[in-house]
């Protein structure tokens, strides 16, 4: 912990001076970067370590959109996104308390469905309830308080990615994602730290959610619920190394730069280049890219 | 409340009973014998539906003549996956749970790779062709011919599959792989062998309801998801491994969703499907029919 | 009744068609050094998977200090004292020797005993030099050892050793009895023992316990089991040929 922190508040600092520096399109660049770190940051933190895989990012970060689409003539921007953290964390404790106490399979496949399923019910309601099928904000924020919301949101992922991990309920979950059964044997109340752990996790997709949707100046479901926020969220924590907190945050840079260049020309196969990246990381790197020994890879080349 | 909307509603819940058991029955003997937890399965139904649309509009010939085509292109694209990329994964996997954890995010990629493949061959709007629209009458009903055809066909195929391995010795191996996979190889079952058949198998029957189902809905890439959630939750119902059961899983889901929906709202599909399947979970987790 | 540290009332276990136990009945005080012997396939394993929490009995109560322990999970045993080994030993792979002992510290000892105790368990087996190792890459030999330390390390009343000496020859089998003397009288335990080296266990425990085909077919001291016409039948007559 000791250069960690100074190290976050540094990069923190210069991060910070994006806006005055860099012309806006990096400044927008940065921003969804910083926000699949905190995505890809707090997958990791609950699925990394227990290796129960949550599909559901899709729809923790909708309930933060919609958090703040509803909320936004009522209460302040930054009070919603402490709201939009808590209905996903809610959200996901309900979802957890369902299905976690029984085999992963059933969490993922509950997890799974649960972006399309959100995004079905806030359709309806907002049909049939309120008579609308989006939603405009007006009065955003600038720019620039985005995006250092989001940059405070990233700092404050990754620091409490470490916190958590050096806790006792990242020491129970790192248990239970290595051996679970042996790990109640050692007195971890699995159920309870399973819970918890997603929760908490959902928590900061909800929150940079309702920080993100201020960004968009008309919100209907198809925009909040875009089934490619969670995705790309499970491809950068799992290429990256989901059980590390480097590995996905240079898995979302290198990510958001690629996404930059091919994304608006190439948009299919983009894409289709994102899943078969996916399944070669699986197959041939799967503990991520950060768990490669690249010192003993080149290492072995040049003693040849 | 009239007679004939009940044995309408009856009808279509079987139809579409009938198309969740064909590809249920798919997922379930990729799960049961390997643990591949294929959640881009029902993408295959989505390429099957696509390829049979293509064939079909094409060449005008009756699709009917197309639906073995189309499954066997789809099984022997299962072999093919699964020695590209599943053969490899079950090599490395150090556990039986990894080999799911790690089906599961490959399943991920592939839906991916896939739907975008097929949105930019065919476009992301819906496609259809007719065929067999005219209504015929049926014990009392009237039903269109093609959903007629759509349900004795997959219902004819799926006991086919339960007879064929309650039957036949390569079924047994299958059931006895299912049950114990240890246990068969010591009494000389082959699964080198026999895992990319069973696994192009399931490919195959994805494939398969693919074809039905362009004959009676329209499609577009983005189709095969929802048949991908209904697949899982069939088989959560019918248990796990349990080839019987997700077939009767699958009527069930099927007609419920029918009634469902009728009396509530069709938008509401996905809360009622998986509103059971919580329920399921936390009173009978190893599935309806469980002793 | 107070030191009754386990009692086993009629409890059985069955998997489908098959009797893995039947109507196992024992009771064991505080103190008490038991050895499980049977041939393979006995049910052995099965039982202390029955008294850990790990597969609940199908039939019969299991009472943990004399409290009732039916539909209760893994971790109220061990808060309750039950700490146990695995024949495959299961540890943290991925985690360093020492990390693990303090994963079973932190979650298992309940108060009981502070951090100290890490480093005097790691101490008493044997592995203080090796706690920077990742425990996956270790032999199992030593993995077995690693599990004794971390079952110690939660301060437990009852120890399950579930043959911590497969593998090793008789000189080190002995090793391992005195060792597992040596833990029981420093810590305070009362300790059953499975083990395949009947002759060393037979010198060393004060009760054997016999089990056949999932049934318990003897329960008395080494002199008295050795002579008992069941046990010679179904298992030293087949130890003997090993």
């Amino acid at each position: 912990m000791k250069s960690f922190l100074p190290a976050v508040l540094v990069s923190g600092a210069v991060l910070a001076l994006a806006p005055w520096l860099l012309p806006e399109f990096w400044v927008s660049l940065l921003m969804t970067c910083l926000m699949y770190v905190v995505l890809a940051v707090s997958w990791s933190m609950f699925s990394g370590a227990t290796r129960y895989l949550s599909l559901a990012s899709t729809a923790l970060f909708g309930l933060g959109a919609y958090t703040t689409a509803w909320g936004y003539e009522v209460l302040p921007w930054p009070l919603l996104i402490v709201v939009g953290a808590a209905v996903s964390a809610a959200f996901a404790a309900v979802l957890g308390a369902a299905v976690l106490h029984l085999r992963g399979t059933y969490f993922a496949i509950l997890t799974f469905g649960m972006g399309e399923l959100v995004k079905h019910t806030i359709t309806y309601i907002e049909k049939s309830a309120f008579g609308t099928v989006g939603r405009v904000i007006i009065d955003v924020p600038s720019n620039e308080a985005v995006y250092w919301t989001v940059l405070a949101l990233a700092l404050i992922t990754v620091v409490a990615f470490r916190i958590v991990a050096d806790s006792r309920l990242g020491l129970a979950m790192r248990g239970i994602g290595q051996d679970e059964q042996r790990a109640a044997t050692f007195g971890v109340d699995t159920r309870r730290i399973k819970v918890m752990g997603f929760a908490l996790s959902a928590a900061f997709a909800g929150a940079v959610g309702a920080a993100m949707a201020v960004r968009w100046t008309y919100i209907d479901p198809h925009t909040a619920f875009n089934p490619l926020i969670g995705f790309q969220t499970v491809l950068i924590a799992m290429v990256g190394g989901a059980s590390t907190l480097r590995g996905p945050v240079i898995a979302a840079v290198a990510l958001s730069v690629l996404s930059d260049v091919l994304r608006l020309n190439f948009p299919y196969f983009y894409l289709i280049l994102l899943g078969t990246l996916l399944i070669l990381s699986v197959l041939f790197m799967p503990r991520g890219i950060a768990a490669v020994e690249w010192g003993r890879l080149l290492g072995r080349r040049q003693a040849r | 409340m009239n007679l004939s909307l009940i044995a309408d509603l009856a009808v279509n819940g079987l139809v579409i009973g009938g198309i969740y058991a064909v590809v249920a029955i798919g997922l379930n003997l990729q799960y049961g014998l390997m643990r591949i937890l294929n959640i881009a399965h029902g993408e295959f139904l989505m390429i099957g539906a696509f390829v049979m649309f293509a064939l079909h509009t094409s060449t005008q010939i009756n699709p009917l003549w197309f639906v073995p085509v189309v499954t066997l292109a789809c099984f022997v694209l299962g072999v093919v996956l699964h020695g590209l990329v599943f053969k490899r994964l079950t090599a490395r996997a150090r556990s039986l749970d990894q080999v799911e954890e790690r089906s599961l995010i490959i399943g991920f990629g592939l839906m991916f790779i896939l739907q975008n493949a097929a949105t930019l061959i065919w476009g992301s709007d819906l496609h259809g062709y007719d065929f067999l629209n005219e209504s015929v009458k049926f014990g009392g009903v009237i039903v269109t011919q093609n959903r007629l055809l759509v349900l004795l066909l997959a219902v004819a195929v799926s006991i086919g599959l339960i007879l064929l391995l309650q039957r036949t010795l390569i079924g047994k191996a299958v059931r006895g792989m299912l049950q114990s996979p240890l246990g068969a190889q010591l009494v000389g079952v082959d699964s080198a062998r026999m895992n990319p058949l069973v696994f192009g198998l399931g490919i195959a029957m994805a494939g398969f309801a693919g074809s039905l189902l362009s004959m009676i809905y329209e499609i577009s890439p983005s189709v095969g998801e929802s048949y991908t959630i209904m697949a899982l939750i069939v088989i959560t119902l019918g248990g796990l491994g349990s080839i019987g059961g997700s077939f009767m899983a699958a009527m069930l889901l099927g007609l419920v969703e029918s009634f469902g929906t009728h009396f509530t709202n069709p938008s509401l599909k996905m809360i009622l499907s998986y509103s059971i399947f919580v329920l399921v979970l936390i009173f009978k987790p190893k599935g309806l029919f469980a002793k | 009744m107070s030191d009754l540290i386990l009692e086993l009332n009629g409890v059985g276990m069955q998997f489908g068609g098959l009797k893995a136990l039947s109507n196992i009945s024992m009771r064991v005080r505080r103190g008490e050094f038991i050895g499980i012997i049977g041939p393979n396939g006995a049910g052995k394993t099965t039982l202390f998977n029955a008294i850990s929490g790990v597969i609940p009995p199908t039939a019969g109560e299991v009472y943990v200090a004399g409290k009732p322990m039916r539909g209760r999970a893994p971790d109220d045993f061990c808060k309750l004292g039950v700490a146990r080994t695995f024949q495959t030993p299961r540890i943290f792979p991925d985690m360093t020797v020492r990390d693990n002992v303090r994963f079973a510290h932190t979650f298992g000892n309940g108060g009981r005993q502070g951090i100290d105790l890490i480093d005097q368990v790691m101490h008493a087996v044997g592995m203080v030099e090796d706690e920077n190792d990742i425990a996956g890459a270790m032999p199992p030999a030593r993995q077995r050892q690693l599990e004794i330390a971390m079952a110690l390390a939660t301060s437990p009343r009852l120890l399950l050793l579930d043959e911590v000496a497969a593998g090793l020859t008789e000189g080190e089998v002995e090793e391992v009895a005195r060792l597992i003397l040596r833990l029981r009288d420093d810590y305070d335990l009362t300790v059953v023992w499975i083990e395949h080296a009947v002759k060393t266990l037979m010198n060393t425990v004060e009760r054997v316990a016999v089990l056949n085909f999932g049934e318990l077919i003897a329960d008395g001291t080494p002199a008295q089991v050795a002579a008992d016409q069941k046990v010679i039948d179904a298992y030293l007559g087949e130890e003997e040929a090993a």
